[in-house]
């Protein structure tokens, strides 16, 4: 029954056209200038997009070599929570150059090079010499270039981050207003202290769902950071608090009229005259046992009986119902929530306060959670006119923590290798020096500081002194975590692949390194001189960066720019390069996955197959 | 077994600005707001074709919610539209006539999407700062001690829904209602309470809309009740229980045990000797009023009678609240034990009134309650329903006034004088203002342009038959003039018409101005909008451009 579609030579065909398609609908929306895409269902549902793996994912790719690219795509994004969009565009430009050497070589030589070979080949550079390139050629750079301050950046590094992340997913109204609520949060929930651990990150990856909560039809501008947790109910009963201070909660989490047997047993009652007592006397019990508690405030994560919410207004509690099981588990464990004796269902937190806030409207509870340093619970409120906007904010949000985790984690744990015996502190500074071109700069800087005032983030880094604790973002920023955006990565990668001659074999770092320029060249394609000038640019500084000298023309800085969008550098963006090195790995790894691709077999199902067919097969089995 | 559906792939449309079918469909949807806009906007009627119900609306809302869209871009402008207006009652019209506008502009003037968002984007900060700035020549301070701005902001709210089918005389009696209803809703002691008051709507058919009230404490439908049941419970105030379960007797809330009866057990009588016993003590407590959500047992009911209680059952659960609000009683969810005595509630007086075929028995609340009912009288259902949404607009654009005590001038004013405002300011700013946002000054003059075409595309909407939009090129009023004629103020009704006054129409291009303050104690604005509703309003429309300007491309999922 299967037939071949594909034969083994056409497979690099077949992918090229493949993703050559996806590469159309993805180009569209790439970058700030990048536009967005809607999807529609038939059920009325709308939603807007720029995450690059959602579109993939929306599209229902039938075609299998399709649904491969979105596999690794998904993987990719899974790891990184970034560039998924990069990795098709990367693709494509990859591909066509694989196809472009093959055939090149059919015509110069007989030798044949067949794209399985290159990708093969392609791949082993990528496992043996990729690292090195980019911890000798790429990292050092990155983190001279902070060092030297020819980039100031204003303000912190994280805005910085959170801003090229922002900047490529929601349109620039919305990522003007999310970038500074979003650091907000950051800072909010690490309690102002700078730690030098990714917690706080961490957190916020994980939990972000139970940290947010969505309003629509309200403009954006609405949004806004508030205290504690943020419960998308109204309260079933309402008191105010009698006395601002802690108060005490109890938590509920069964329906306190039900019998303390097992559930799902049924339990079979005598019909007695006194029956209608005897269940009402079960919940007196307990509501007086409650009582006794002295709480203020009844949290409980199923409906609650009739009887127990007037109970709850004759003794001035506040009721709330129906809660997200899962919100209330975070709010346990972030009050570290104790059972009373007696009571086996139910628990006792302490809340610093609890309200009822109105963002448009309908009421929601917010309740405070005690501080005491990190974590200090904090809640996003996100506000946007429809609902296929507010997804919008609220993906590019979730995405944002989750690419500064990935960022957090591969930095710090490249640190740690580098020199376990120093603090971390002292093992980045280490790092940067192995480099001669740095140590030179590193004279600069201390050469520099006596003149130039640096803003005071990084210049508490910069002069290593035991009272100023760096905060963890400059860790990374001097590690070299992080490049400019619009194109550093591109130049100095396709820079040191082309010139580092002792890596590899040439063909295949040639190939990397021209797939790469040129996808950042198609992405340029509407002004291509503001490529070719940033380009020229970026090489000649990169020369006299290479030469060592002149270095005090590069540290005034104020020319600087290296492939920077024009708004200069008040609204400095950067990108991590762990997640650009990922990047490249995946989509190498997906190219040899897809070359490796002998022939496709469609197997049709029955329930596919015409009629005729099926009728003919069942007379020759009557045969 | 399970059934495997084979998925069928999206459809996906390029660059669907580029599509000339699109933008007819933009075009219409302005054209159907635009003409619903305003004191003479044209009423729309929607019906389907297989009969039914007609639906005749010129709120925005109403008629959006009616319509089904085929175009998704359109259709997330209408969604954007419909939860602006559940959130703020009003402007719902501006915020999508404003948006598409701004849409077409942007298209017409040949702005790339990222400038045009950006201009926007910046544009739209400027008007914000101008409004929320003391000297902006728009904004009136809502003035509590008279009751004026209030009735004008009412007013306003009241004649732009044409549906409504009143005459100018009947309008000024609906808006004073509506002020009345508000002013019962504002709780007097601001001290402890914090959240309003509640009034309560009966709409009543048939009746001529004088016959419409505002009565303080709620209205409660009764059913063959006399004036002697009335006497007989002597002078108030009067006591009440109030229950929130059922009194029926059924065995239906036990849930999901099974039950095991014995043998010469009689469960319906067992459950009735509980009620009577319920009954016995709240007669001995005194109470004068029985009132029940649901159903009552009708035994329990005669019994409750004979002893002189006034019994009132099938209360609902909208009506719960409000009468546990204005009688202080606490809800009793449970038959089964001793009624406390601190449940009970205390009603200030009781008294029937008959409207039409109703026959209606008024609470009185006892201390200040911040109850009131409204009794609404029109001439068919549908002109009810829509004189019903009316008053609770206004009600709420009322209520808006309370936390910010602005109001902007209607009529169209405000839009003109805003666009002179921003035309104004980007002249005198071109050059770094360009530079702030990195686009050429040229197409900053161009995002200029789109933006205040745009404004001024929603005073156009304004004008009816026969009649002209202008704008005064001192202070950047509005007038709607029949051709050839002089109107005596602008349509806000703060600026008189004098020799001299050099006016332009609208969307012609005129020299850019400084708009002139006016005196405001001469005159006193004729109408007023929202200031609250408004600015959201212009937020969200400027959000919803730049949205839809932004969209490359469409996915649509056919499975």
């Amino acid at each position: 029954m299967a037939k071949t579609c594909v034969s083994e030579s056409a497979s690099l065909q077949a992918s090229l056209s493949v993703v050559g398609a996806l590469e159309c609908v993805v180009r569209r929306c790439v970058g700030p200038e990048g536009g967005s895409v809607l999807f529609t269902k038939d059920t009325g549902e709308t939603l807007i997009t720029r995450h690059g793996q959602r579109i993939l994912t929306s599209l229902h790719l039938d075609h299998p070599i399709a649904r491969m690219v979105l596999e690794c795509v998904c993987a990719h994004d899974r790891v990184t929570a970034d560039g998924s969009k990069s990795f098709i565009l990367l693709l494509a430009t990859l591909l066509r150059g694989i196809r472009d050497s093959v055939n090149r070589q059919h015509k110069a030589t007989w030798n044949l090079a067949t794209p399985r070979n290159l990708a093969n080949r392609l791949l082993a550079f990528c496992w043996k010499e990729l690292d090195d390139v980019i911890d000798h050629c790429v990292v050092p750079y990155a983190s001279s270039l902070f060092l030297l301050n020819g980039y100031r950046l204003e303000g912190r590094v994280l805005p910085a981050l959170v801003r090229g992340y922002v900047a490529g997913r929601v349109g620039i109204g919305q990522a003007e207003i999310l970038t500074p609520l979003l650091c907000e949060l950051y800072n909010k929930v690490s309690d102002e202290q700078d730690h030098l651990t990714e917690e706080p990150i961490a957190f916020l990856n994980s939990n972000f769902s139970l940290l947010h909560i969505t309003v629509s039809g309200l403009p954006t501008g609405r949004s806004q950071v508030v205290e504690g947790i943020v419960f998308a109910r109204d309260w079933s009963v309402w008191r105010e608090a009698p006395h601002c201070g802690p108060v005490k909660a109890l938590i509920v989490s069964q329906c306190l009229d039900k019998p303390l047997a097992a559930v799902g047993e049924n339990v079979s009652i005598c019909f007695q005259q006194d029956w209608l007592l005897h269940s009402e006397r079960i919940m007196e019990a307990r509501l007086a046992a409650m009582l006794s508690l002295q709480a203020h405030v009844v949290l409980s994560s199923v409906k609650q009986p009739e009887r127990m919410l007037e109970w709850a207004r004759e003794n001035s509690l506040a009721v709330l119902e129906c809660m997200d099981s899962e919100q209330l588990e975070l709010l346990c464990q972030l009050t570290a929530a104790d059972t009373p004796p007696l009571q086996p269902m139910l628990r006792v937190v302490m809340l610093s306060f609890y309200r009822r806030l109105h963002p448009g409207g309908g009421g929601v509870a917010q309740l405070g959670i005690p501080c005491c340093g990190f974590p200090h619970a904090h809640t996003l409120v996100l506000c946007a006119p429809t609902a296929g906007a507010l997804e919008q904010s609220m993906c590019a949000s979730r995405g944002t923590f989750a690419m500064l985790q990935h960022l957090c984690h591969a930095v710090l744990r490249r640190t740690e290798q580098t020199s376990e015996t120093h603090t971390l502190n002292d093992s980045c500074t280490r790092e940067t020096e192995r480099d001669g071109v740095c140590e030179a700069c590193e004279n600069h800087d201390h050469h520099d500081q006596c003149h130039i005032p640096l803003p005071d983030q990084s210049s508490s880094g910069q002069s290593r002194g035991p009272a100023s604790p760096p905060d963890l973002w400059d860790v990374i920023l001097k590690a070299g975590g992080v490049l400019p955006v619009g194109g550093a990565f591109e130049f100095l990668l396709h820079h040191s692949l082309l010139h580092c001659c002792n890596h590899g074999d040439t063909q295949s770092r040639r190939l990397l390194a021209e797939a790469i320029l040129s996808m950042f060249r198609s992405l340029h394609s509407h002004k291509p001189r503001y490529f070719l000038q940033h380009h020229t640019h970026f090489m000649s500084k990169l020369q006299i960066m290479k030469l060592g000298h002149a270095v005090r023309e590069l540290g005034s800085g104020s020319e600087f720019r290296l492939a920077l969008r024009p708004e200069g550098p008040a609204s400095l963006c950067v990108e991590s390069v762990c997640s650009k090195h990922q990047l490249v790995v995946s989509v190498l790894q997906c190219v040899s996955r897809l070359l490796c691709v002998g022939a496709i077999l469609y197997i049709p199902s029955l329930a596919q197959r015409p009629l005729t067919t099926c009728s003919e097969e069942s007379e020759e089995e009557n045969i | 077994m399970s059934r495997v559906c084979k998925k069928n792939p999206s459809l996906c449309t390029d660059e669907p600005l580029a599509h000339a079918e699109v933008w007819q469909r933009l075009t219409l949807l302005r054209h159907i707001l635009s003409s619903c806009y305003g004191p003479f906007g044209r009423l729309k009627q929607i019906h389907n074709n297989v009969g039914g119900s007609v639906l005749t609306t010129s709120t925005s809302s109403v008629l959006l919610k009616a319509i089904t869209f085929s175009e998704p871009l359109v259709k997330l402008i209408a969604t954007s539209i419909v939860n602006h207006t559940t959130r703020f009652s009003d402007c719902g019209l501006f915020a999508g006539i404003f948006s598409i506008a701004l849409i077409e502009n942007a298209n017409r003037l040949g702005l790339a999407a990222g400038i045009g968002s950006q201009m926007y984007k910046y544009l739209l900060k400027e008007c914000n700062r101008y409004l929320s700035s003391d000297g902006c020549g728009c904004k009136v301070k809502v003035d509590f001690s008279s009751i004026h701005s209030l009735l004008t902001l009412a007013y306003s709210v009241i004649t732009s829904k044409q549906a409504c089918m009143l005459t100018p005389c009947e309008a000024q009696y609906i808006t004073s209602l509506t002020v009345q209803a508000f002013l019962h809703s504002v709780p007097c002691d601001s001290s402890s309470r914090t959240c309003f008051g509640r009034t309560v709507t009966i709409l009543l058919e048939g009746q001529p809309v004088s016959n419409s009230t505002v009565f303080p404490g709620l209205l409660v439908e009764v059913h063959e009740l006399h004036f002697t049941d009335l006497k007989k419970l002597g002078p108030a105030p009067y006591k009440i229980v109030l229950f929130s379960t059922s009194l029926s007797g059924d065995l239906s809330e036990i849930g999901d045990m099974a039950l095991e009866i014995h043998t010469g057990v009689n469960p319906e009588g067992a459950l009735l000797d509980q009620l009577l016993k319920l009954g016995k003590q709240v007669v001995r407590d005194g109470v004068g009023l029985f009132a029940c959500q649901k159903v009552i047992h009708p035994v329990l009911q005669h019994y409750l009678e004979e002893h002189g209680l006034v019994v009132i059952e099938r209360l609902g659960v909208s009506l719960m609240e409000p009468v546990a609000q204005i009688t202080g009683a606490l809800i009793v969810a449970s038959p089964y034990s001793p009624v406390s005595a601190h449940v009970y509630g205390r009603v200030g007086g009781l008294s029937l009134h008959r409207h039409g075929p109703k026959e209606l028995l008024q609470l009185l609340p006892f201390k200040d309650p911040a109850v009131s009912t409204m009794v609404l009288c029109h001439r068919n259902e549908t002109m009810i329903a829509e004189l019903k949404e009316a008053c609770r607009r206004a009600e709420h654009v009322l209520r808006l006034t309370l936390k910010e005590p602005y109001a902007l001038l209607g009529g169209g004013c405000t839009e003109t004088l805003l666009s002179a405002y921003i035309r104004d300011m980007s002249e005198s700013k071109a050059t770094e203002a360009a530079q702030a946002i990195n686009c050429s000054p040229s197409e900053f003059r161009l995002g200029t342009e789109a933006f205040c075409c745009s404004l001024q595309s929603v005073a156009l909407s304004l004008e009816g038959n026969g009649q002209q939009c202008l704008i005064d090129l001192t202070h950047g009023h509005c007038w709607v003039t029949a051709v050839d004629t002089d109107s005596e103020t602008c349509s806000c009704g703060l600026s008189k018409n004098r020799p001299g006054l050099e006016k332009a129409l609208l969307n012609t291009g005129s020299h850019s101005f400084f708009p002139a303050a006016i005196n405001k104690f001469d005159h006193q604005p004729k109408l007023l909008d929202s200031f609250t509703a408004k600015l959201s309003a212009l937020n969200m429309a400027v959000e919803m451009a730049s949205l839809v300007l932004d969209v490359k491309y469409i996915v649509k999922d056919v499975n």
